[in-house]
């Protein structure tokens, strides 16, 4: 039973990792609370459903077109609401995700009717067993692009020109525009980067959970936001350990106490734990 | 530049000042013809727009039939559909524009408890029927004398599932299952009473919210109580979700469930996971019934889509005003009212509908399993 | 054209600014003269829903508006006060009017609570906590059963008596009219006062107002409690006027609505939430003829409202014109989103 709870743990938190990170690196260069980041999720399992369902069953292209529509998504609200935005308080922008949130999920549900469309089972063979616990090659397949994509990441923000970019945005706006960095085209390229690693989540999580529908977006965006809070919110590490961290405790609570309290647990430890340390895991006090 | 700028204020202005300024004139308006107005309250956006689609389709189908039959009393039906957005607010703001409209002859829905619930005290007030297909709290049709319910109460059907897991399939220690609203708890409470009162036993209950897509923590654990079968008080949604994730766990014991799981969806949703599930119906699209037949046939060329379970209790809601319109030969409130009141063993596509004094229906039910991908009736 | 209609704009807002006292007789005469304008009890209730959420959106203003605190769980505090007055005058029989005051204090209680567990939180992570709080909030809600009847919710909450007399949609209406103009007006006494002035110190900069001798701790909590104490009265009223409350009301898209409306009439000025109210309580019934496409347009609004006048309607100096991110003059702009030069400027 354990064993089993640690598997679910952590192929959830795989999800949540990745939101959580799109989440974390829109905040971390804008310090906006991008609202609208499980409504891109969304789109991005819908981008891969129509690959599956309208072209081939093959999960790794559905993968790239809900990256390329989360892409696509982030960079269309960076470019024609938040630009305009930038450099006014948070609150409108924020509300600008909550707007751009609804009129996704309502676009959806139009387009493609509210019911729930189902998702071809992909490679739901048994991988290798753990104390009679099956853990099937979805999973393996699961936790491995998540890693990758956090690994990219890594290496993209910490390791290349544009990463150092980022990092420059995000540390002073000002200074990063004197120095000659376009800080137009790297907010634009964060914002698209961060979708397209929601679309990824989306289609990963359509395709463990074997369905998607228009309203899928809003639980799974809340949730992120808590694993990013509770990582730190600036760090990527952080976000990756919240996300996995927020699994795998949410998993352990329903089994210790009880189903009915398992969003109010994840949710609790996370108020108690902000309370006791309020810059997150790995966050920077001077943040 | 600058006034570029003051004309788009003043244009947003004028816009908004024109936007509100509408619904006073459009209020309004009244259509002085003979039809009978039906209005339909559902979540045709949001959440729940599925279902309310769907009620809004079947009302339609239903009240093009009645048309071309010549209509309801010899006049022609009409129907104006407004959205609740599943929130009881909006609801009970909707059921005020339905009530100070004095064309409106009756109104169908909310779908959710909840809105029909906060919508309850208006058509009260006003002395309006509402008959709503899928409302099912228990204070629902008993809080007014206008309210009624087509959906049945689970104090009938969890006797008849109970009797099916016990009996027929077998079961002797059942975990539970449910959506923690105020249909989910009633749904698993009947049952587990029933189910216990044959001598079974309930091994353990959890329940989820609303918007929750992974179970597998929660199965993990109903599995681990050494439960010989599972009861699951959820919609055809969740339902397929739940079963995915518990034969992706490897627990394999009978699932039963209520009629809210009837959906030709749940096969296409579930695949092979919902293979040989129990669901008690009153409704299913194969049944040879003749009405049945035709309702479906409509349904499916008119929206390309296969009707669930709630689209038919919005066509049976709609074809029982009708009909209580015709007993009571008039549009009067309280002459539809009391109509209603005396339906007896009104043919429904989802079974025969007599309501209780409360104003509840009573239905029958028949078992489907699903064989071979198709829901067949369970012998 | 453009200099036609700004002379007519400048024309009119020149006249408001000579007669103000007419100007505010006329609205005060028109608001109480709307139940006998209004021919149609829809939409008599539709203007006293504006009440409701003028309360809901006034309190907000003190936390967010006034004091520069990021609070996301106002639904919370509004169903604390739905659900105080409910189970008091249902379960306890109480009389409303008694549980009116009672619902607010309990909420304010809740708000001073929160205002003192968060103080020490940095502004995003106020705003985590109280949405976490929200969420918490509805689930104990719908888990404590015992308490609150869970997913039931509490039916047959009963209507104010007023003089022995049953209110009906007009005597809601005036209840709404009543509470909001005392909202309204307390809160503008209160901007004007010593305790506003501290608390617009405390949001422009807290260190600087503290070393002014401003109790920051004190204040903040004070702001907490004051917003939220009206969140309690707006949702006692609503759960009489409804007369059926269950969790359903006070979600999370509930409070992610009351904080738009707040945007959208412009934080920190005491007109702004009045109007954000109106007009985002009025647009989704305008919209309803659109079916299907309600929530597209209805999103689409917001963000155009929102990009165009990001400062709110009212657009009253207010947190909204820090600028945070300075912007490059050569900088080029998508023409329809440009902004007025009032929001650029250096930080």
């Amino acid at each position: 039973m354990f064993i089993q709870q640690l598997i679910n743990g952590i192929t959830q938190g795989s999800l949540f990792a990745l939101l959580a990170i799109s989440f974390g690196i829109v905040y971390g260069t804008l310090r906006l609370l991008n609202f609208a980041t499980g409504s891109i999720y969304m789109v991005g399992a819908y981008f891969g459903w129509i690959v599956i369902h309208y072209l081939t069953p093959n999960l790794f292209l559905a993968l790239l077109s809900g990256a390329a529509a989360g892409f696509a998504v982030g960079f269309v609200l960076e470019r024609f609401a938040f630009r305009a935005l930038r450099g006014v308080a948070r609150i409108a922008s924020l509300i600008c995700t909550i707007g751009f949130s609804l009129f996704l999920n309502e676009v959806m549900s139009v387009l493609f009717g509210a019911e729930r469309k189902s998702m071809p089972s992909f490679y739901a063979e048994t991988a290798f067993s753990i104390q009679g616990v099956d853990v099937s090659m979805l999973q393996i397949i699961l936790i491995i692009v998540a890693a990758t994509v956090l690994i990219l990441l890594q290496i993209l923000i910490y390791r290349t020109k544009l990463g150092l970019a980022i990092r420059a945005v995000s540390l002073d706006f000002k200074t990063a525009s004197l120095m000659g960095i376009p800080t137009d085209r790297v907010i634009s390229l964060t914002f698209s980067i961060a979708g397209a690693v929601a679309g990824i989540a989306g289609v990963l999580a359509a395709a463990y959970y074997n369905a998607l529908f228009p309203f899928m977006g809003n639980l799974a965006g809340l949730k992120s936001f808590a694993a990013a809070v509770f990582g730190g919110l600036t760090s990527i590490p952080g976000a990756i350990l919240g996300g996995y961290l927020l699994g795998i405790i949410e998993n352990f609570a329903v089994q210790i106490i009880s189903s009915g309290y398992r969003d109010i647990i994840g949710f609790s430890i996370l108020v108690i734990f902000l309370l006791l340390r309020p810059q997150g895991l790995l966050g920077k006090k001077s943040d | 530049m600058r006034d570029n700028l003051r004309t788009l204020n003043v244009v947003l202005v004028v816009l908004l000042v024109l936007l509100f300024a509408t619904p006073v004139f459009a209020g309004g308006a009244q259509e002085d013809d003979d039809s009978i107005h039906i209005a339909l309250s559902a979540p045709i956006t949001g959440d729940w727009s599925e279902f309310g689609v769907n009620f809004q389709r079947s009302l339609e189908l239903a009240i093009s039939e009645l048309n071309a039959e010549g209509g309801i009393l010899g006049r022609p039906v009409r129907l104006s559909v407004g959205d609740t957005q599943g929130n009881p607010q909006q609801a009970a703001t909707l059921a005020q524009q339905w009530t100070s409209d004095p064309t409106v002859v009756a109104q169908i829905g909310p779908f959710a408890s909840g809105p029909s619930m906060a919508a309850q005290p208006i058509y009260d007030a006003a002395e309006m029927v509402q008959l709503s297909p899928t409302a099912s709290h228990t204070e629902y049709a008993g809080g007014s004398p206008w309210s009624f319910g087509i959906v049945g109460t689970q104090a009938g059907e969890g006797p008849f599932n109970a009797r099916y897991a016990y009996e027929e399939i077998g079961i002797r220690n059942i975990a539970v299952l449910h959506l923690n609203n105020d249909w989910g708890i009633d749904t698993a409470e009947y049952f587990s009473e029933a189910f216990e009162d044959l001598g079974g036993t309930v091994t353990a209950t959890e329940f989820y919210f609303d918007g929750e897509s992974d179970f597998t923590a929660v199965l993990s654990s109903l599995e681990e109580s050494g439960a010989d079968g599972l009861f699951i008080a959820s919609f055809y949604n969740d339902g397929a979700a739940i079963n995915i994730q518990k034969s992706r766990l490897g627990w394999d014991v009978p699932v039963l469930g209520p009629t809210s799981l009837y959906s030709p969806q749940l096969i296409e949703l579930g695949g092979d996971a919902v293979e040989g599930l129990y669901t008690g119906t009153g409704f299913f699209t194969p049944d040879p019934d003749p009405t049945v037949r035709s309702y479906v046939e409509a349904f499916e060329s008119a929206y390309d889509a296969k009707p669930n379970f709630h689209a038919a209790l919005a066509y049976d809601a709609m074809m029982l005003l009708a009909d209580a319109i015709e007993r009571a030969g008039s549009t009067e409130s309280e002459a539809i009212r009391d109509a209603l009141a005396e339906t007896e063993d009104f043919p429904g596509l989802t079974g025969s509908i007599t309501f209780t004094p409360k104003g509840d229906a009573v239905k029958g039910y028949r078992m489907l399993t699903i064989r071979d991908g198709e829901f067949v009736i369970y012998e | 054209m453009a200099s036609i209609l700004s002379s007519i704009r400048e024309r009119v807002s020149g006249f408001v600014g000579r007669h103000k006292n007419a100007v505010t007789v006329v609205i005060v005469l028109f608001l109480v003269a709307l139940p006998w304008l209004l021919t149609s009890a829809y939409h008599l209730r539709v203007a006293t829903l504006v009440g409701i959420y003028v309360l809901l959106v006034s309190g907000l203003n003190v936390i967010i508006g006034f004091t520069g605190m990021f609070s996301l769980g106002h639904a919370a505090f509004y169903g604390i006060g739905a659900y105080t007055s409910a189970m008091l005058t249902v379960m306890a029989g109480w009389s409303f009017w008694i549980a009116l005051p009672v619902a607010g204090i309990v909420a304010g209680l809740f708000g001073t609570f929160i205002g003192l567990a968060t103080l020490r939180l940095r502004r995003v992570f106020l705003a985590f906590t109280t949405l976490g709080f929200g969420e918490i909030v509805r689930i104990i809600i719908l888990n404590w059963r015992s308490l609150t009847r869970g997913p039931m919710g509490i039916s047959g909450i009963p209507v104010p008596q007023l003089f022995g007399q049953t209110f009906d949609g007009r005597g809601y209406y005036y209840l709404a009219l009543a509470l909001s103009v005392i909202t309204v007006m307390t809160l503008y006494h209160m901007y004007h006062s010593r305790v506003g002035r501290a608390l617009i110190a405390i949001r422009e900069d807290e260190t600087a107002a503290a070393s002014m001798g401003i109790h920051v701790f004190g204040y903040k909590v004070l702001a907490f409690t004051v917003g939220c104490f009206f969140a309690g009265i707006a949702g006692s009223f609503f759960a009489h006027f409804q007369r059926y409350v269950s969790a359903d009301s006070f979600a999370n898209l509930e409070s992610f609505g009351i904080i738009t409306m707040l945007a959208l009439g412009g934080t920190g000025s005491i007109i702004g939430p009045v109007l954000g109210s109106t007009i985002l309580v009025l647009l989704p019934e305008i919209f309803r003829f659109l079916m299907r496409y309600r929530g597209v347009i209805y999103g689409l609004t917001l963000i155009v409202v929102i990009v165009y006048r990001p400062g709110g309607l009212a657009n009253v100096k207010g947190i909204f014109e820090k600028p945070k991110l300075p912007k490059r003059p050569h900088q080029k702009r998508f023409g329809l989103f440009r902004r007025g030069p009032a929001a650029g400027g250096l930080s």
